[in-house]
């Protein structure tokens, strides 16, 4: 005989005691363990969803304004080793002719339109045979299919944006012509595995992909043999490293770029200027970029640049010559002594003006604001001197390549991005363009006129150096070469494998949510647990007794006790890990249909870890052990005589606390002080200025409704309490009832305070529903105040508010009056918001005025940082001292999506590559700018200077007109993908991912409540069978058994009805904000459906342990007695 | 420890100016049960309890016991104050120097014949062993006492059975063996026959008067049978509270 053998067989002889505490540990094990296995699934689901994405790329280059050679593709699989594609990525718009005949069309915004070769469908992770995708037909893929009911065979209509050398922000570009469309046949259909599902962002929802041959749109947008896309595979060895920063894999791939990288391949040229002993860097952009022009005038000693720049015309006095280019120089022509406020000008202008040394010119030029807003400028210049028509005077080189401009034959035929008068032109005009084309006819120092014309495109048109010897011009290739980093013209690989897996791994933990929601589930499995075995130890008292009369330390007895509680956990941790699976997938199985709002529709997969099932079943383990512990160590403080003695009610007795639970002051006293502050809180809130916050607002009314929780408790306690001692008084059937229910003020009290706070927790949280459309029209609303919200899937350039813009897309003013349009900058990344799962590891940026947010006092601030005068959205004007770009976002994005706080950082590349930190100095309450985070229109234009135009509006309009503005809007601008939505509209589908949450909280909450009314029926039997002598006598004095029955159950639907009426109250106050909006869309249903079970349950529990324990034969405790 | 304490008097036990009152719950009055009550035994001595129901002989028996402690008085068994001592000392103390009968037998249900007599050994402090008698420190295997005992009571056939499956007095007769197997000093038995026809009752006291002679154990009952208590070296009387010499 040894203690293990003492264990076992009592496990074994009170095995059937033992069953509801296995099935409580199992179940208990079963919901930690399938929790966590759906937190595995999604991330499974995530990743594999990223890897279907991008396949076996591993890195690419993607800059939608740059085109490059697509030889560089094979050039750097030769280099790396790898497979390659380079490919045009664009923004587009698809159409199609509706399938229901109605003649309409159907169109689909923010398609990419992809050109591929056949190398592209190599990068697939699935082996595939590529699609046949012949001349100009496309391939869709099946989410554009589908929304566009088309099918192979059938004609789609793409519109693509046109790509411009230069960008259409920038001076002399021009915006004519900004989108070109092609008709084409679908070809083939591709599923996911097909590559179907493309893209370079993390975002879980499938792209709009349009796939063409990359020839086809090569000659449609004019950009033959090239692309704007590289992408690298796998390399053997890839070592992980920091999101948002280049990996070594990357950084290898960006290397042998350099290495085979071309002039032409960022649109530079190098070449020999004729007749000088000069080799000049100029570029088709017309500007050099900032850090290539430093770059380039640092590559060489006696490098100089300059800076030509096209005037509206050169006036002295009354006359003036239209239309000419002025050339800022540092040296050459330009002596260098020469002041800033000094001109020198051609004798031709000179003899055209009749002007002469020491007479003031003024040259009037345009600038371009946002919006391409042209203002005209002038600046005043004293002509130093007078140069001949001849020498390094007659340079036409100086002029930069302007489209519409350089290319043609006839001034006449100009077109250049700004507006030109061309009836200005005379014959001598168009007599010095046919000999001398663009040479300038003045000249500046390079300071003055960077001073006067420099913009966030570039400083410089060209930059010029000695060319030395015979290879002069090969000298300076060859350095430019070296110095020129294609990453500072934005040509640079970013490691889009490494972020896929980041943003999947880093995802919204699934599993700690489904803890959180199955909080009740858990513990009320483990109450039950714990009740079990407790009742199942009570039991056995006079054994335990026997044992501390034998000699055996309480100590020991309860290492017994646990010992076979722990043996009966470990059986429990291994059935539950069984079982987890199941509860797994049907959670999965509910995210993928009733509960898909939580998850934006995702298709998810059920799969868990060996890890997870291990740690959720040490976990459930550890907690049922934990639970049966505590029900143990109870048992083992009477002594052994009372425990010997004891059979019945005194048994138990010994077991509970007897405490003072009588007193009735500590109850009175804390329900007058929660009651007290509930009700001065509750009035006081409409005058805290909380009630455009939502948050706040909430907050403080389940504060309140915890309070009154908290008094009704107390309340219930008083009223055990008062009924305990009540003496005297007609005895009735209901009043012995209640007197008994009062006999157990702390077991009485414990039913009432598990079922109140279970029911308040389901229904407070259950019932918190946000009214997207209360004081929608209010400024600090999550509208801003704003009526509409548009994005386009094409830039526009145009100011919509000022005549110029309305009349390019034909804007009825009769209908369009009274509308405001904010438009804000868009850098395309991964959508930070609430309907992305994956953690947002760059995301989307967008460049605000913030100005006029300022103005308007639009949206309402949860939090800020830093100091600033006036609204907070001025603080995105500073900058830190560390050099950080302030940003501001909306809460759901920076908590949730990035996993940031205020004054957290985040590291972002601008358009070459160079990291910044933006820092977040503002916290916007629930909005509908949730989806990326918002920094100043100038530092956008500065991190992104080839970021042309607008994409994002937010739309002021009168209520009663607000639809027709939309209409309106989305029909003129259908050409560059306008979809305009009520911004009401916007701030109901990111709320119906937090309604999703919530109702799987009120239902898996549910669940445990009802678990916990079975946890009543316990707690019955266990009365039943304390009060078995008490009982029989009753029965022996002529009581019947239905009597007993209605009176055991009349105890205890009182404390179910005490417990759920406080809970439901004290919630109903905690959630009176949300009951009280019209549009809060509480789910009613599904609340009373849970509560209604609860109730249900609890009173059939009760009457079905009444029942079962009083038909045993109860007169045999009085023998016993 | 096995250190041989008893006096060179023989005295075993004594029980000198024992109160104890009950108080059913917190708000009932005090019931004083035991007031001023002293004994005192002699090795190997066998005495008995008498008294009316509710005098407190039970009571008593429990203190002596250490299954309960004297509001005040002493009581020292073997030279060692019980009242001094701390609960897991009370634990040694019940293990290795007393054995204890009830009325009811409170065997464990879940164990065999054979089992429920060797559980008090699985009690004993480390470095004690099972003695071969109340008085030596001869040391003897469990088993072999245990079967030695079995045999003597006539129950070595019935070793795999559990309670459930014998007699009244077949099980008052395994819990007389679970009380030895310790080689307890001193024997308390509370109504060890309440529950036994005459008959069972009777064999009952023939072997615990044996018992007493071959073991050198004391043995102190409760009785209310006046036969049984007859049968005993002393008996006391208690009533009121008191003991007194009958």
């Amino acid at each position: 005989m040894n203690s293990w053998r003492l264990i076992l067989q009592s496990l074994r002889y009170h095995a059937k005691s033992h069953i509801g505490v296995l099935l409580g540990a199992t179940l208990a094990t079963a919901i930690i363990t399938g929790a966590l296995a759906v937190g595995d699934s999604v991330r499974y689901s995530l990743q594999k969803m990223a890897l279907s994405r991008i396949g076996i790329i591993e890195n690419a280059l993607y800059n939608p304004e740059r085109f490059f050679r697509t030889k560089l593709a094979s050039d750097l699989a030769s280099e790396l080793g790898v497979k390659t594609s380079a490919i045009i990525l664009l923004p587009g718009t698809a159409t199609a002719q509706r399938a229901d005949g109605t003649g309409g069309d159907v169109r689909v915004n923010r398609v990419q339109v992809i050109g591929i070769e056949s190398d592209f469908w190599e990068l697939n992770a699935n082996p595939m045979t590529p699609p046949s995708i012949r001349g100009e037909s496309v391939a869709l893929n099946e989410r554009l299919a589908a929304a566009l009911s088309i099918k192979i065979g059938d004609d789609v209509l793409l519109r693509v944006n046109k790509p411009s050398l230069l960008s259409r922000d920038a001076p002399l570009s021009t915006i004519e012509d900004a989108t070109v469309t092609l008709r084409a046949p679908v070809g083939a259909i591709l599923k996911e595995e097909q590559f179907g599902r493309f893209s370079l962002e993390a975002n879980q929802t499938p792209p709009f992909n349009a796939f063409i041959a990359r020839e086809a749109l090569q000659k449609l947008i004019g950009m033959e043999n090239r692309a704007n896309a590289l992408l690298t595979g796998v390399t053997r060895n890839a070592p992980s490293s920091v999101p948002g920063t280049q990996t070594s894999a990357s950084a290898n791939a960006t290397s042998a770029l350099w290495k085979h990288w071309d002039f032409t391949d960022s649109g530079l040229d190098v070449r020999k200027v004729p007749n000088q002993n000069l080799v000049e860097l100029r570029t088709n952009r017309v500007f050099l970029d900032p850090p290539l022009g430093e770059a380039a005038i640092k590559a060489m000693p006696d490098a100089k640049g300059t800076l030509t720049y096209f005037v509206n015309e050169l006036r002295v006095g009354q006359k003036a010559t239209p239309y000419s280019t002025v050339a800022a120089m540092d040296g050459g022509i330009v002596p260098s002594g020469m002041k800033d406020d000094e001109i020198l000008v051609n004798e031709w202008f000179a003899q055209d003006v009749g002007a002469k040394v020491g007479d003031q010119v003024a040259l009037k030029y345009w600038l371009v604001g946002p919006m391409r807003k042209l203002e005209e400028h002038s600046s005043t210049f004293k002509i130093r001197g007078i140069l001949p028509l001849a020498g390094v005077a007659n340079d036409p080189t100086l002029m930069p390549d302007i489209p519409g401009l350089s290319d043609k034959k006839n001034c006449r035929e100009w077109e250049p991005g700004v507006p030109v008068d061309l009836n200005k032109l005379r014959d001598k005009d168009q007599a010095y363009w046919d000999i001398y084309r663009g040479t300038p006819k003045a000249f500046i120092t390079l300071r003055a006129g960077q001073n006067i014309w420099k913009n966030r495109f570039g400083n410089l048109t060209s930059v010029r150096y000695p060319a030395r010897g015979n290879d002069g011009e090969q000298k300076v290739r060859a350095c430019l070469r070296q110095a020129l980093n294609p990453a500072s013209q934005g040509l640079f690989f970013q490691p889009v494998r490494e972020r896929a897996l980041t943003a999947s791994s880093e995802s919204l933990d699934f599993g700690q949510l489904f803890l959180g929601f199955s909080f009740f589930l858990i513990l009320a499995a483990l109450l039950l647990t714990a009740l079990l075995f407790a009742f199942g130890v009570e039991q056995r008292a006079s054994e335990i007794g026997t044992l501390l009369a034998l000699g055996f330390s309480s100590r020991r007895i309860l290492a017994f006790l646990l010992m076979e509680g722990a043996l009966i956990a470990i059986l429990a941790a291994l059935a539950g890990v069984a079982l987890a699976s199941l509860y797994a997938r049907m959670v999965v199985g509910g995210l993928t249909s009733i509960w898909s709002g939580a998850v934006s529709n995702s298709s998810l997969e059920y799969h868990a870890n060996s890890q997870t099932l291990i740690y959720g079943g040490l976990a459930g383990f550890l907690m049922a052990l934990f639970a049966i512990y505590l029900a143990a160590r109870r048992q083992t403080k009477a002594s052994a005589r009372e425990l010997m003695a004891s059979g019945s009610e005194s048994a138990a007795r010994l077991f509970s606390a007897s405490r003072s639970s009588t007193r009735l002051l500590p109850g009175l006293l804390t329900a007058l002080v929660t009651g007290v502050l509930a009700l001065v809180l509750g009035i006081a809130t409409p005058f805290l200025g909380v009630s455009d916050n939502h948050e706040a607002e909430s907050g403080i009314f389940f504060g309140v409704g915890a309070l009154a929780l908290i008094a009704g408790i107390s309340i219930c306690r008083v009223l055990l309490s008062a009924g305990e001692r009540r003496k005297g008084g007609a005895l009735t059937m209901k009043s012995l009832a209640e007197r008994n229910a009062f006999r157990r003020v702390g077991r009485s009290l414990g039913v009432i305070s598990l079922l109140a706070s279970g029911s308040f927790l389901v229904i407070a949280i259950g019932a918190n529903r946000h009214d997207p459309g209360e004081n929608a029209t209010r400024r600090s609303s999550g509208t801003g105040g704003f009526a509409l919200y548009a994005e386009s899937s094409l830039p526009v350039y145009q100011d919509l508010n000022a005549p110029e813009g309305r009349d390019t897309y034909a804007l009825d003013d009769t209908i369009i009056t009274g509308a405001k349009v904010v438009s804000l900058r868009v850098r395309e990344g991964d959508e930070a918001s609430c309907l992305n799962l994956n953690r947002a590891q760059t995301p989307r940026l967008l460049g605000a005025p913030e100005k006029e947010l300022a103005d308007r006092g639009a949206f309402t601030f949860m939090q800020t940082q830093g100091t600033t005068t006036g609204n907070p959205w001025n603080l995105l004007k500073l900058q830190d001292s560390d050099g950080a770009i302030p940003v501001i976002g909306d809460t759901n994005a920076v908590t949730w999506s990035l996993g940031k706080k205020l004054g957290d950082t985040l590291d972002y590349a601008d358009d070459r590559g160079v990291l910044h930190k933006l820092r977040i100095v503002g916290i916007l309450a629930g909005s509908i700018l949730q989806g990326g985070l918002i920094l100043s229109e100038s530092h956008f234009t500065r991190l992104f200077p080839g970021d042309s135009g607008y994409r994002v509006f937010l739309i002021d309009a009168p209520p009663e007109r607000a639809k027709a503005i939309g209409a309106e809007l989305t029909r003129k601008l259908s050409d560059v993908g306008m979809a305009v939505t009520p911004a009401t509209d916007r701030l109901s589908a990111f709320q119906t991912v937090e309604n999703a949450y919530l109702s799987i909280f009120a239902i898996l909450g549910g669940l445990g409540l009802l678990l916990g009314s079975l946890g009543l029926g316990i707690v019955v039997l266990r009365n039943v069978y304390e009060r078995a002598g008490e009982l029989a006598l009753l029965r022996a004095v002529g009581f019947r058994s239905s009597d007993l029955q209605t009176l055991v159950f009349r105890e205890h639907a009182l404390l179910l009805s005490m417990g759920l009426i406080v809970g439901t109250l004290a919630a109903l106050i905690a959630v009176l904000p949300s009951l009280l909006s019209p549009g809060a869309n509480i789910p009613y249903l599904s609340l009373s459906v849970t509560i209604g079970a609860v109730f249900l349950s609890g009173f059939l529990f009760a009457y079905l342990a009444a029942r079962f324990a009083l038909n045993a034969p109860l007169l045999n405790a009085l023998r016993h007695e | 420890m096995t250190a041989k304490r008893t006096s060179e008097s023989g005295l075993l036990l004594e029980v000198a100016n024992v109160f104890k009152s009950f108080r059913e719950g917190n708000d009932s009055p005090e019931t004083p049960v035991l007031r001023n009550v002293s004994l005192l035994m002699h090795v190997a001595e066998t005495a008995a309890l008498v008294g009316p129901s509710g005098s407190g002989k039970s009571t008593l028996l429990n203190l002596i016991g250490t299954l309960d402690k004297a509001d005040k008085g002493v009581i020292k068994l073997d030279g060692q104050d019980l009242t001094r001592l701390s609960e897991k000392e009370l634990a040694q103390v019940r293990s290795r120097d007393i054995g204890l009968i009830f009325q009811l037998h409170h065997l464990l249900p879940q164990c065999t014949v054979w089992e429920n007599v060797l559980v008090p050994t699985l009690a004993l402090p480390p470095g004690n062993s099972v003695k071969g008698g109340a008085h030596t420190s001869a040391p003897e295997q469990p088993e072999l006492r245990a079967k030695r005992l079995l045999e003597r009571v006539g129950l070595l056939n019935r070793l795999t059975h559990r309670p459930g499956q014998l007699s009244g007095g077949e099980r008052q007769r395994v819990a007389v063996v679970r009380a030895l197997i310790n080689s307890p000093k001193l024997l308390l038995a509370d109504e060890p026959t309440g529950a036994l026809d005459a008959r069972s009752a009777e064999n009952l006291a023939d072997l615990l008067l044996e018992l007493n002679r071959e073991e050198k154990v004391a043995v102190l009952l409760v009785t209310h049978a006046p036969e049984l208590a007859a049968r005993m070296g002393t008996v006391y009387q208690i009533q009121d509270g008191t003991v007194s010499l009958q």
